[in-house]
């Protein structure tokens, strides 16, 4: 009750706009698997993006408001705001000076948004990508229509001849043909509608952009440090599925984490391309203005959206100690659900034999009581930063555990123990108590 | 030889030593004597160099007595009215301890001297806080001697003894005194004072009011209790004075 | 003229000093109880890691000794943070602090004594710490990180610090009581703030006139200050959050962050001392 009058109290208070018609940056950019736009308020400060990937620099005017929810600075910034137009001025650490001018660009996401990796579209071909696609949305659309055309038309001759057969004619004429025409493949392609703005890919390093009107004058208000970072390494992850939770993977993209393992199961082991980043500037690509991430030296793995080739020739070497016992290929498997077994399915090579069906995962198995200490993928060498200790460990009893904790306590017991024979010792050895003269008395004296 | 020129301390409004001026002379010595508060702590707090004066100077030696100055401790052997004992050492640790904090060449040898000066060698195993209080003086005198220290600076060194512990620390004295150390001495026992003093000091209120030697103060005054209520206008309770 | 009294170099003095404190905190059982508890707490904590790859069957922790091991320190650093104001208001509350003073001792040697004393006994439970350590390794079958022998070495730093807080503490104190008292308070402060912040952050808030947001940034504002003052702040940079993870640029800049502090407190220590006079009881 009370949350809700406080809550109803500060939903009358309106918040103040910060500042109207700032120059919001406006980048499109990519963390390697999916384009996002930015916003960058002259408050969330330099601007970060991803080393050698095409990033778009588009520039608009906005409001901006404060958001003390999450400590941001928030701008009104659309697709309906204006255009600060101008050409945009790259300025590196050695002072070179490059101007970019706006080119026309689309974002093209030829297996639709949120499958596979979508890409910018530059230049001419912007226009003649965009023309194709809208010819292929037609055309796929007029499919579908002409699909569900026809379907109506097979329905009505069904429904027809159903109302003919009603009447028990002397003679009924033939049923339609069954319909087999199949349905068009769905189009999941899609792009966005050409747009101009200055584009480029930029190496690490740190630079200095603004803004340049074209009449030569800087544009106030646009110049902003900015931030290419690139991976500090690249690597090889795994996504583990344990045999007996194969929807529950854990992952290991860190190849300094060791995996555990009770060895009650098979591991299936799914390679995944990984890259370095320094924490806060991944952190910061997306959310400029985080504060979750402020120490600068945090590194963190994060997996890359080109998956490994399920026909690539890589394989898995098993070592245990340091004998090489085994190696492992990348195999398609299917999981088939069963009846009367405790797991209610089972997970089997997939082996091809026509028909629709087609692998769930592909991984290297690693068969359950294999004793290994340590794996690593190799394909022509071994693959960098792939190498995982594993450790096949049998869980102690938790009071178990707290034994060793206990051994301080046991050595000081054991060391008073001594230490008061000793004395106790001395003290014989010195004869009378304290080693006191005759009729002195020990203890505290007045 | 402590030389104090115009020793001034205040506490606020409080003005604990005014001006104090007196020498002491080596192999002298000199009993300090005056009422609580008079002002004989803090003056030998700044002999130390453990307090800092407002005005004047203190040498000891000819080194004039700063604040801090570690060098300058090791000229004064000191003993506080009451011994401070850690309490997991033994007699032979605690002054092992301190021998060692004076870098006293062959401590172990020396300790057992200045155990033996003093009369504890039997008590060296037992722990320093379970001694009695004439005992733990008589451990204190024996860490004040460790380094060999041309002065010793005792205050009230005899207060709570019984009569043989007085008799004890005041053989003491007299023996550091033959050997030609300069010891000086606050008391509240004013017998024991003109027993083992050449000279005595008289402090009230933060000055130093009458200054002789034991033989002049005796003969002008027939006892130093009847000196002391005279130079002090009476001011003092007779409870504070034992004669 | 007297010749000129012989001189004791202040390394010695405090290495004398040291060797006693040392001697006093490994010789009472205080500090093997401490132990016994920053493990037991350790233990405690990296069960939740063995209990889950128990119900799981397989886990990748990135170091399942991370967060065990951070709370065993910060146990073993709250025991010498009250051991150092204990002993230093020991030392003035019974009048041995002013018996010092009347040998070659001054409040730099002193209070560099003490400190370089109580860290040789935080050295002195590390192994302990680590066969401990050593010991539930080998029961869980979880392996000790590579790293642990430098978070155990470069510990010693951030306890310095604790130590020299707690002794600062206690300099402005006449009682042990108090002592104990100052530096629970100012302790539950440092380390409420930093617990209360984690808290407050899963708090939903769904406007920004809530009460809650003016909680949160307070609490945000007073852990950005406590980031650089509090001494468990600096226990947690250069171990859990530097040593543990392999940012060693952020445990070097932590470990010369807490030497620095160290040295400023016990700078603020010393002047205090000499302010205070080392009488029982102050001036």
């Amino acid at each position: 009750m009370l949350r809700r009058l406080i809550a109803a109290a500060a939903l009358a208070l309106p918040l103040p706009a910060l500042a109207e018609g700032e120059v919001v940056y406006w980048p499109l950019v990519t963390d390697g698997t999916e384009y996002r736009r930015i916003a960058y308020p002259p408050q969330a400060g330099g601007l970060v993006v991803l080393a050698d990937t095409t990033v778009v620099f588009d520039v608009r005017r906005a409001d901006v408001n404060y958001w003390p929810i999450t400590r941001e600075h928030l701008s009104d910034v659309t697709r309906g705001s204006p255009v600060v137009a101008g050409t945009l001025e790259i300025v590196d650490e050695a002072g070179t000076v490059t101007g970019i001018v706006p080119e026309a660009y689309l974002l093209w996401y030829p297996e639709g948004v949120g499958a596979g990796q979508a890409e910018v579209v530059r230049g001419e071909r912007a226009a003649q990508v965009y023309e194709s696609y809208l010819a292929a949305a037609r055309a796929a659309a007029d499919a579908l229509r002409d699909h569900q055309r026809l379907v109506a038309e097979h329905h009505a001759a069904v429904e027809a001849w159903l109302k003919i057969a009603a009447t028990r004619p002397a003679q009924l004429p033939p049923p339609p043909p069954e319909f087999t025409i199949p349905e068009p493949e769905p189009y999941n392609a899609f792009a966005t509608a050409p747009e101009a703005a200055p584009i480029v890919s930029l190496r690490p390093g740190r630079y200095t952009i603004r803004l340049r009107d074209p009449a030569g004058g800087l544009v106030p208000g646009t110049e902003r440090h900015l931030t290419a970072f690139a991976p500090l390494t690249r690597g090889t992850g795994f996504v583990i599925r344990p045999g007996d939770r194969w929807t529950q993977p854990v992952i290991s993209f860190s190849p300094e984490a060791t995996v555990y393992a009770t060895g009650r199961t098979d591991l299936y082991l799914q390679p995944v391309p990984v890259a370095k980043y320094v924490a806060r500037d991944f952190t910061r690509l997306f959310r400029p203005q985080s504060h979750d991430v402020v120490d600068p030296f945090l590194t963190l793995w994060v997996p890359e959206l080109s998956g490994v080739d399920p026909a690539a020739d890589i394989s898995l070497t098993l070592w245990n100690g340091t004998e090489q016992v085994g190696t492992r290929a990348l195999a398609p498997f299917r999981v088939t659900q069963t009846t009367g077994r405790s797991l209610g399915y089972v997970i089997e090579e997939f082996r091809p034999g026509g028909g629709t069906l087609a692998p769930d995962f592909t991984a290297i198995k690693l068969d359950r009581g294999t004793a290994l200490t340590r794996v690593a993928l190799a394909g022509g060498g071994q693959l960098p930063d792939s190498e995982r200790h594993i450790r096949e460990v049998v869980p102690a009893a938790g009071w178990a555990l707290f034994v060793p904790a206990l051994l301080p306590l046991f050595l000081a017991l054991n060391v008073k123990a001594v230490a008061r024979r000793r004395r106790q010792s001395a003290l014989k050895l010195a004869g009378a108590p304290g080693g006191a003269a005759p009729g002195v008395v020990r203890g505290k004296q007045g | 030889m402590i030389e104090i020129d115009r020793l001034t301390r205040r506490f606020g409004a409080r003005t604990a030593v005014d001006g104090l001026t007196l020498r002491v002379a080596p192999g002298e010595v000199y009993g300090f004597l005056g009422a609580n508060g008079a002002g004989k702590t803090t003056t030998m707090r700044m002999m130390l160099g453990i307090l800092a004066s407002d005005a004047g100077t203190i040498r000891v030696c000819g080194r004039l007595v700063r604040r801090g100055d570690r060098d300058g401790r090791m000229l004064v052997g000191a003993v506080g009215e009451v011994q401070h004992f850690y309490p997991e050492m033994t007699c032979q640790a605690y002054l092992k301890f301190f021998a060692d904090l004076f870098d006293v060449p062959q401590p172990v040898q020396r300790v057992a001297e200045v155990l033996a000066d003093v009369g504890l060698a039997d008590r060296a195993r037992d722990r320093a806080v379970d001694l009695s209080k004439g005992l733990q003086q008589k451990l204190g005198l024996a860490r004040a001697l460790l380094h060999d220290p041309p002065v010793l600076l005792l205050d009230e060194p005899v207060s709570g003894l019984d009569p043989h512990g007085i008799r004890e620390v005041r053989e003491l004295i007299c023996r550091e005194r033959d050997k030609g150390r300069l010891v000086f001495f606050s008391s509240h026992v004013l017998a024991e004072v003109a027993q083992v003093a050449d000279r005595v000091g008289i402090m009230n209120r933060g000055r130093l009011v009458y200054e002789n030697t034991v033989a002049g103060a005796l003969a002008g005054h027939g006892t130093l209790e009847a000196a002391f209520v005279a130079v002090t206008g009476g001011n003092v309770r007779q409870a504070e004075l034992v004669a | 003229m007297t010749p000129a009294p012989r001189h004791v170099p202040a390394a010695r003095t405090v290495a004398v000093l040291a060797r006693r404190e040392a001697a006093a905190a490994l010789g009472g059982f205080g500090v093997y109880i401490a132990t016994t508890v920053a493990l037991v707490a350790a233990v405690w904590l990296l069960l939740v890691d063995v209990r889950a790859l128990d119900v799981a069957g397989i886990l990748v922790p990135v170091d399942p000794y991370r967060a065990p091991l951070d709370v065993a320190l910060l146990v073993l650093a709250l025991f010498f943070a009250v051991s150092a104001a204990v002993s230093t208001a020991r030392d003035r509350a019974s009048g041995t602090l002013e018996v010092l003073f009347y040998g070659p001792v001054d409040e730099t040697t002193y209070l560099l004594g003490k400190l370089v004393g109580l860290i040789v006994a935080y050295a002195v439970t590390l192994p302990l710490v680590a066969a401990g350590l050593f010991g539930v390794a080998l029961l869980s079958g979880f392996a000790l990180p590579g790293t642990l022998p430098a978070s155990l070495v470069l510990s010693l730093v951030p306890a310095g610090m604790v130590v020299g807080f707690g002794i600062l503490l206690a300099i402005g104190t006449s009682r042990v009581r108090s002592a104990v008292l100052v530096l629970g308070v100012v302790a539950f402060v440092m380390l409420g703030a930093a617990a209360a912040n984690s808290i407050v952050l899963m708090v939903p808030i769904d406007h920004p006139s809530s009460p809650v947001l003016a909680l949160r940034d307070a609490l945000a504002g007073v852990n950005a200050v406590l980031h650089w003052v509090s001494p468990f702040a600096y226990m947690q940079r250069i171990v859990g959050e530097g040593v543990a993870i392999g940012a060693w640029q952020t445990a070097g800049i932590g470990v010369a962050g807490a030497l620095v502090a160290t040295c400023v407190m016990l700078a603020l220590a010393a002047a205090w001392l000499r302010w205070r006079g080392v009488q029982r009881g102050g001036e």
